[in-house]
């Protein structure tokens, strides 16, 4: 597994799609905690779990590029015939998914950390601005940025699953892009209380953003968990039930 | 019982392997062996089932019955497999952001061979000088030798080719034919293959001819060649009513444009039937030993047909 492991990390740091995707989700996640404090009125109380959950959550902004990377690390394989030597050297497909499960979750984690970093240091920047000091020891900053990683982490894994169920890259990222960015948001606008169980809302809960109509956290996370759980054992039985022909 | 153990131990089988995908059989009842040492020719037409067998040896596509073994096992049961089968399908599956040594490199390390094989076989495809350009900007010749130096890193004495030689250029194809001997010199067992016999007709041992998944012929070049006799070439005035009255006449014929290529029937049978016939005058009239092409054609009938007008429309397309 050792072997499976470092071939399938070697391949995700020479593909450098996979470091542009990282670019991204820093960028996305500063933008992400920029925004709320630029948008807060002067009335506002920074110091508030709110205020600083409102601007900390944003770090996870970009992490749907996370989604993409894990996408691309599976999906992408069947465009280039990279499966086929991949499955040459590991018959046994579903070690080759479990490898890249273990590889995508910790980009996933790199993402996730970097994202953080940034956000946590642009947020520093901009309360010292305004004469204050982020107080990295509340639960609302260092939970928040936790919740942001396990995020991170979880969509890494779930591209990975989306990816081997469908084995289509272009398929793959339409879909997944769509049903995150455009329909869960439309059906949680409609339904707050029943579509907040959905896996996309599901994840703003676990990456604490302020709302009253979303989940406990736990709940959240567990919804996550689960779906990613599920998405990836229909994604392993496919890849092992289908011929490889590409 | 009577077991035969060359049988039993040989590197490649297919026992009566079938494969369905949608319609009719891809592969049908399919059964041939690959003996150690040897060149084995794998040819069929486009779409005659070629790759779906080689993908089955390969453990990529799960045959709907029969058997697809290399050494005796199911490839999904081999220990290692990267040291014991060494495959070309559909190019090298490089990410074309790789390098060529990047890409080896992953290979090597999922298959635990030593990183210093990847050097090694760069050399041995004539690309060690591109090792550091990324494959999205190969051409296809690159493309093709990589895709063997993919097959060769874990010096594998099983070797499954599918179309090695395909947009190769005439030095390449002379060079692919070297390093195929020298391969097999060693000791390896090599199914290779190419819709095209002649390509392989230098290099093989054994032809393994393929029809709509079926088997075609099983055989040595000699034999596929004694099999049929000297065939006489004929060009006349009305060659349709010169083909008929050679098949009335017990002849077979096979036609190539005007010309019509005679077999089981002597020139000068040839000449009297057609002036029998009132097809002439006859402008040729030559009696010539059997090539590939012709016992390929007399085997496989329909075979040269689909090829032909695939180039023939490639050409009209373009």
């Amino acid at each position: 597994m050792s072997a499976l492991l470092r071939a399938e990390w070697r391949k995700a740091v020479a593909t450098p799609t996979i470091w542009w995707l990282l670019l991204g989700t820093v960028a996305i996640g500063v933008l992400g905690t920029v925004a709320p404090l630029i948008a807060a009125d002067s009335g506002t109380d920074l110091m508030s779990d709110r205020s600083l959950q409102g601007a900390m959550h944003g770090a996870a902004a970009g992490a749907i590029l996370v989604v993409v990377a894990g996408i691309i690390g599976v999906a992408g394989e069947w465009r280039f015939g990279q499966a086929t030597q991949s499955f040459l050297a590991t018959p046994q497909r579903g070690r080759v998914v479990a490898a890249k499960t273990l590889t995508f979750a910790v980009v996933g984690a790199v993402y996730g950390v970097a994202a953080g970093a940034a956000a946590a240091a642009t947020a520093w920047g901009w309360y010292r601005a305004n004469d204050l000091a982020l107080p990295f020891g509340r639960s609302a900053v260092w939970l928040t940025l936790a919740g942001c990683l396990a995020v991170s982490v979880l969509f890494g894994v779930l591209g990975v699953a989306i990816g081997a169920i469908a084995r289509n890259q272009t398929v793959a990222l339409v879909a997944s892009l769509a049903w995150l960015v455009v329909v869960e948001p439309i059906l949680f606008a409609a339904a707050p209380r029943v579509f907040r169980w959905l896996p996309g809302v599901a994840s703003f809960s676990l990456r604490r953003q302020p709302g009253d109509d979303l989940v406990p956290v736990g709940a959240g996370a567990a919804v996550l968990v689960v779906t990613v759980a599920v998405a990836l054992v229909a994604g392993v039985v496919l890849v092992e039930r289908d011929d490889v022909t590409a | 019982m009577v077991v035969n153990m060359c049988s039993q131990t040989a590197p490649i089988a297919c026992r009566s392997l079938t494969k369905v995908f949608a319609g009719p059989a891809a592969v049908d009842d399919l059964s041939f062996e690959v003996a150690p040492g040897t060149i084995t020719g794998f040819v069929g037409a486009n779409g005659a089932g070629k790759t779906t067998t080689m993908r089955m040896l390969l453990g990529l596509v799960t045959p709907t019955a029969g058997e697809a073994l290399v050494k005796g096992r199911p490839y999904r049961d081999l220990h290692e497999p990267r040291r014991q089968v060494g495959a070309v399908v559909d190019g090298p599956g490089a990410h074309p952001g790789h390098t060529a040594r990047t890409h080896l490199g992953i290979i090597a390390t999922a298959g635990r061979l030593p990183l210093r094989r990847v050097g090694e076989v760069l050399a041995a495809v004539e690309l060690g000088e591109h090792a550091g350009r990324r494959v999205g900007g190969f051409s296809t010749g690159m493309r093709q030798r990589l895709a063997l130096a993919g097959a060769l890193l874990g010096d594998p004495d099983v070797l499954i080719l599918d179309e090695p030689a395909n947009g190769l250029d005439p030095p390449g194809i002379i060079w692919m034919r070297g390093l195929l001997r020298r391969l097999a010199a060693e000791g390896r067992a090599i199914l290779v293959s190419s819709h095209l016999l002649a390509e392989l007709a230098e290099v093989a041992d054994r032809v393994v001819i393929i029809d709509r998944g079926r088997l075609v012929a099983d055989a040595t070049l000699d034999e596929l060649l004694s099999g049929s006799g000297p065939v006489v070439e004929l060009r006349c005035a009305d060659p349709a009513a010169a083909a008929g009255a050679l098949v009335a006449a017990g002849a077979s014929v096979e036609r190539d444009g005007d010309l019509l290529v005679v077999s089981g029937a002597s020139a000068r049978e040839v000449g009297e039937v057609v002036s029998r016939a009132g097809a002439g005058p006859v402008h040729r009239l030559a009696e010539r030993a059997t090539r590939i092409e012709d016992a390929y054609l007399a085997l496989a009938g329909s075979l040269g047909t689909p090829s032909r007008a695939t180039v023939a429309d490639a050409r009209g397309a373009s």
